[in-house]
């Protein structure tokens, strides 16, 4: 009996040590550290049958892997390292991944998938996989379909939303940019797609136009034009056939209009109007109706820009002698100063997700991008760069800014992670002088 | 006649007295010899208690290394290693007080500082030779490491042996290098605390988050990681082990 008491008491002794728990031991505290490191996607060729959804599916494929590069978070694998087939299975009932031979890859992501040449254009069903987890299903299977001239969007919806299982923030290479380029002559308002393809003159009025802004659905871009009697007053180009042309016509006397930015409801617009020998910041309705004034002072007030809950604005102006960035409520009261580093700060974009306000400040003979949140108390450089970099906009998921930078000689647009570890930004636009960028909204 | 034989009598019982007296004084000493004689013989075993607690002594303790000073006298007999240290063990016993009550003048004078090295160097060389001869390992030199932040391990720092702190840099670098985070996750402060199990070959047996930062989408982030890191390198110890993962830079 003693015996075996003792022998009990012997092997709890021994298993103590294997009972330890975390507590009773140092922890080991992990940072990201300094390098950009990107997730390892393993894009299978997407299965399709026929000649013309073969065809679909290599314009997918690419667009998926395009999508997924412009994220800046994941890099593709060659697929001369697979060791599994380089095309995806048909999904349904497809046998459940080899996890093992994408893990020997360093795969982080497994996406497959498959595309229909269906009546109303291309269907595509992809289905994306967590290597590291074990090939744990993140997507089981989502459906995108579109036109067949629209299957390269297609393709970066997928990457948006591989991105989003990873971040929970959609990707933004299926948005578009909005800017002023001088590439026909003129300079005339553009759209391109994020990542720079497929841009497109939305204008050819032959005329100045500037200051180009989404409306929030998407639909329409307002801008300032000196079309009409060489004056500047605000335009809308749309989609589709039919655009509205001139807006706020005859507003206050049909003062000259520098500038519109549309709120989030895109029922309103913030404008820069001439009034009593000077630029004044002024909210109307779309329609016309409903005009207030926000400043009334001899001081310049201008580019204003939105909080994402309508209820405040930045602008920027010169009162205290030197254009500075300033806060305000969107009825005009509580007008504060927000910086108060720098002689000359300019351009306020405050971001989607409410936390910063990025603006151009004069750094020596040229500018610079900083971050300020909207209470003043973080300041910090953003793009740093010999040459100059502004006019910010940020992307609908805040992760992003587009920028104008004559870093190669003339201006062209530029895109960067906001909070990457390195200025990794990369040039979209391509021919004549492009400024002024807008980013859009997510599309629907 | 009468009177002369009772003298006689007396006389020789006087002499019987004094004989049985002799020899009780004589049977007394004799048993006083043999009582006493064993403890006297005792002293002489007293090196070898002395040995055996100097060897214990230098074991249990050896940062007590205040032997050498109480040893700086020449070392004359260096052949056997063991008699070398032998002659020695009385001297510290008895000594320490003397030897710490003296002031600095009686160590400065002497001036035999080279040789104080050598004793060391030797009492090293001796315990080295003893724990190789039982069988034990060198006591690991502690280290004091950085607790983690907010974690239940808290504290202002936990001491740790060199070994386990090696590894901690070491497995700290190995799941910094899988750890993939998005560049918006920078911008916000994140922290996510998880328990680890690890196997002795550093394999990950299984995760369970003590903290989660609040955002799902970073926990995975963190989970990934872990499971990409696996195997990290050998634990000290197999078992559960705390990671803190903070989106800042530090």
């Amino acid at each position: 009996m003693i015996r075996r008491l003792l022998a009990a008491l012997w092997l709890v002794l021994c298993a103590l040590p294997g009972l330890a728990r975390a507590g009773d031991r140092p922890g080991i505290v992990i940072n990201p550290g300094r390098d950009d490191k990107t997730y390892r996607a393993a894009v299978q060729r997407f299965a399709a049958q026929g000649g013309k959804a073969e065809q679909l599916a290599g314009a997918v494929h690419q667009a998926v892997q395009q999508g997924l590069d412009f994220s800046g978070l994941f890099s593709r694998i060659d697929e001369r390292a697979f060791l599994e087939s380089t095309e995806s299975p048909f999904l349904e009932g497809a046998p459940a991944p080899n996890c093992p031979n994408w893990r020997q890859i360093s795969a982080d992501a497994l996406v497959q998938g498959e595309v229909e040449a269906a009546p109303e254009g291309v269907r595509a069903t992809f289905r994306l996989y967590d290597v590291s987890r074990g090939c744990l299903a993140l997507v089981r299977g989502k459906r995108f379909t579109g036109r067949n001239e629209d299957a390269r969007r297609v393709g970066k919806a997928i990457a948006d939303e591989i991105v989003g299982a990873f971040t929970g923030q959609r990707g933004v290479s299926d948005t578009e940019l909005a800017f002023v380029s001088s590439r026909g002559g003129a300079k005339e308002i553009w759209v391109m797609d994020a990542d720079g393809a497929s841009a497109r003159a939305a204008t050819r009025n032959r005329s100045l136009s500037s200051f180009p802004d989404w409306d929030p659905a998407g639909q329409a871009v307002v801008y300032t034009s000196y079309r009409h009697r060489n004056r500047p007053s605000l335009f809308l180009v749309a989609r589709g056939p039919n655009s509205p042309g001139r807006i706020l016509a005859g507003l206050n006397g049909g003062k000259p209009i520098y500038r519109g930015v549309f709120d989030r409801s895109g029922r309103r617009l913030a404008i820069v109007m001439s009034t009593d020998g000077n630029t004044e910041l002024f909210t109307v309705e779309r329609s016309g109706g409903g005009l207030r004034r926000l400043t009334r002072n001899g001081a310049i007030d201008v580019s204003p820009s939105w909080s994402p809950d309508g209820s405040r604005l930045a602008f920027v102006s010169d009162r205290s002698g030197a254009p500075q960035v300033y806060v305000m409520n969107a009825d005009g009261s509580s007008q504060r100063r927000l910086t108060f580093q720098g002689s000359y700060n300019t351009s306020p974009a405050w971001s989607p997700d409410g936390r910063w306000i990025a603006y151009e400040t004069q750094v020596g003979g040229q500018f610079d991008i900083w971050l300020i949140d909207p209470e003043g108390q973080t300041n910090a450089p953003l793009v740093t760069h010999g040459r100059t970099d502004e006019h910010p906009t940020w992307s609908p998921d805040s992760r992003k800014l587009a920028f104008q930078s004559t870093r190669r000689g003339r201006s062209d647009i530029w895109v960067m992670d906001v909070g990457g570890s390195h200025e990794q930004a990369r040039r979209v636009s391509e021919g004549g002088e492009n400024t002024n960028p807008a980013w859009g909204p997510y599309r629907r | 006649m009468q009177q002369l034989l009772s003298s006689l009598e007396a006389e020789r019982q006087r002499q019987f007295r004094r004989f049985v007296g002799v020899s009780a004084v004589f049977h007394v000493l004799f048993a006083l010899a043999f009582w006493i004689g064993p403890i006297r013989r005792s002293g002489p075993a007293l090196p070898a208690v002395v040995r055996v607690n100097l060897v214990e002594a230098l074991d249990s303790a050896p940062a007590a290394r205040p032997a050498p000073t109480a040893l700086p006298k020449p070392p004359p007999p260096p052949p056997p290693v063991a008699k070398k240290v032998l002659p020695k063990q009385p001297a510290p016993l008895p000594k320490p007080k003397p030897a710490v009550a003296k002031p600095k003048p009686k160590e400065a004078k002497p001036e035999p500082k080279p040789k104080e090295p050598a004793p060391e160097q030797e009492l090293d060389d001796v315990l080295a030779q003893l724990r190789k001869e039982s069988g034990e390992t060198a006591p690991k030199p502690l280290e004091q490491v950085a607790a983690p932040m907010g974690g239940p391990a808290g504290g202002p720092g936990i001491v740790v042996d060199a070994e386990t702190a090696r590894w901690m840099r070491e497995v700290k670098i190995h799941v910094t290098r899988a750890w993939i985070l998005a560049p918006g996750f920078r911008t916000e402060a994140l922290v996510t605390i998880v328990e680890v199990e690890l196997s002795p070959t550093g394999d990950v047996l299984g995760t369970e988050t003590r903290q989660s930062s609040g955002n799902p989408w970073y926990d995975e982030s963190v989970e990934r990681a872990i499971q990409k890191a696996s195997p990290v390198p050998a634990p000290p110890e197999a078992g559960e082990w705390q990671f803190t993962f903070d989106s800042r830079d530090m």
